[in-house]
């Protein structure tokens, strides 16, 4: 499986210990975190909606294992959604 | 109304039906425990050890379906839960930890009896919470049954610093919860249990019937368990070959009643699983069966059994080694038994130190007329059968090999009728 580097981008409930709940995902399975950012999103539709960060990270790895990896993010509580923009493009 | 954060724990108890929480004290939970004889309907069970409490609450949310609840103190209290959490968390089993935590100022600061627990459980939980704000304690216990009986279910943490447990604050027990990263599914798949149960009765047979000679064989101790109790226990196990011969030998036609390790493999889940399940299912009749090795893990337990009265019989599969280890030493490491012979306590006697009567088994005459007199007790009884010290569990998988390369008994070892 060839090694390529992934960004993987996640919509997270913005909340202590879930970066770290993230980070041990890669880290459990021998993956290096290339580069990682975390930024606060705006919420402009209301004020009842909970706030959420958008986490974009950088990896090495096969496409399939990113895929796994991207499955077990989602599976985070507090992770709402995870997409692999390597090819697409964020927009 | 305002409430103390004890009070507002035991209201949220409450409200997701808890009616039993096993735990250990500490200085930290003691705002809590002098709150909870407010709340009858909560029952304390008190465990000898941590790992007890958790195994104890597995058991119990296995058998009734409901959440099970285990406490512990902060630090090593907290510390000697991980076995039990990762357990359930292994398994899928609805379980919530509740543990106290030092006051909030001395928390990251290695105060005494200070451990990051939230972030040690963080791979063998669903979720776990350091309750910062008793405004968001009854939110947090409300968020933490949801995402513990819901979706695939699993173990969550809640870590409560002392002070939140004396803080006040209006109480309101929320009526829903806003998760928007977690969307259990809800559907169940018969189809899909229709299938293996299809390929399961396809299945050639591949058990043994349990003969043997003039030695007692494990097997043949399931197989009259089994027969003895009408198939109507629920059994639970220890891990190792006393675990495979209790599936393989005892005939299960109901649901929920063969309660093991099975993803942790964990050696003493057996007894405080069966104070569990003996709780969670007072009315049915619960066979604790262990190994000699697996029993002396939780064996401190027996004071939780005596101390609360519960009618557990326990079956003790003494073989005087770690069998399941020493299996494999005797088949791929020419018999080298390193680290496997294995002593124990005279069963029968420390039993009887418990006011627990017991009974050793040799011969296999003497295996029905010990099962009928363990049935017959009215509380709980311990029966020591001490078996064939190098019997094997077949089939089985040899390392590296696919299922399919399933190993029988060898043909030169067939056990003689």
């Amino acid at each position: 499986m060839p090694v390529t580097k992934h960004t993987l981008v996640a919509l997270v409930e913005d909340k202590p210990g879930v970066l770290n709940r993230m980070a041990s995902v890669f880290r459990r399975r021998g993956f290096n975190i290339e580069s990682i950012n975390v930024l606060e999103t705006i919420n402009t539709e209301s004020s009842e909606l909970p706030h959420l960060s958008r986490v974009a990270i950088v990896v090495g790895g096969s496409t399939a294992m990113l895929e796994q990896l991207r499955k077990h993010l989602e599976n985070i509580v507090d992770v709402v959604k995870v997409t692999d923009i390597t090819t697409k493009g964020i927009y | 109304m305002r409430m103390t954060g004890a009070q507002i724990m035991c209201e949220s108890l409450v409200e997701e039906g808890v009616e039993v929480i096993f735990g250990l004290p500490g200085v930290p939970l003691i705002p809590l425990l002098d709150t909870l004889p407010q709340y009858p309907q909560i029952r304390h069970v008190l465990m000898r050890h941590e790992q007890g409490a958790a195994h104890a609450a597995d058991g119990y949310a296995r058998v009734s379906g409901k959440v099970g609840v285990c406490l512990a103190t902060s630090g090593p209290g907290a510390t000697n839960l991980v076995t039990g959490i990762a357990n359930a968390y292994l398994d899928s089993v609805p379980l919530v930890a509740i543990t106290g935590q030092v006051a909030r100022p001395f928390i990251g600061k290695d105060s005494f009896q200070e451990t990051d627990i939230t972030g040690i459980v963080s791979p063998i939980t669903k979720d776990s919470f350091l309750v910062l704000d008793v405004d968001s304690l009854a939110g947090i216990v409300k968020e933490s049954f949801y995402i513990a009986r819901t979706g695939q279910p699993g173990s969550v943490l809640i870590d409560i610093p002392k002070d939140v447990f004396t803080d006040r604050t209006e109480y309101c027990y929320p009526d829903e919860v806003k998760l928007p990263g977690y969307n259990p599914t809800f559907e169940e798949r018969p189809a899909r249990v229709d299938q293996a149960a299809e390929v399961i009765d396809e299945a050639e047979h591949l058990l043994e019937d349990a003969v043997g000679g003039g030695s007692l064989l494990p097997q043949y101790v399931m197989s009259k368990i089994f027969e003895v109790t009408g198939g109507e226990a629920i059994v639970v196990t220890g891990v190792g070959q006393h675990q495979m011969w209790a599936a393989q030998h005892y005939c299960y036609d109901r649901p929920n009643s063969l309660i093991s390790s099975g993803g942790l493999g964990t050696m003493g889940f057996g007894l405080p699983g069966s104070i569990g399940a003996k709780i969670g299912c007072p009315d049915r009749t619960v066979w604790c069966i262990d190994g000699d090795g697996s029993f002396q893990m939780t064996i401190q337990e027996l004071a939780t059994m005596m101390q609360e009265g519960l009618a557990v019989k326990i079956a003790i599969i003494n073989n005087g080694y770690l069998g399941m280890v020493r299996q494999w030493q005797q088949l791929f490491y020419e018999k080298r038994y390193v680290a496997t012979p294995l002593s124990g306590p005279d069963f029968v006697k420390l039993a009887e130190a418990y006011g627990i009567p017991a009974v050793r088994v040799k011969r296999r005459e003497e295996v029905v007329p010990a099962v009928e007199q363990a049935m017959e007790e009215e509380g709980a009884f311990l029966i020591d059968f001490v078996v064939e010290p190098e019997e094997n569990v077949y089939p089985m998988v040899p390392p590296g090999a696919a299922l399919a390369e399933i190993m029988d008994r060898p043909k030169d070892r067939e056990v003689a009728g």
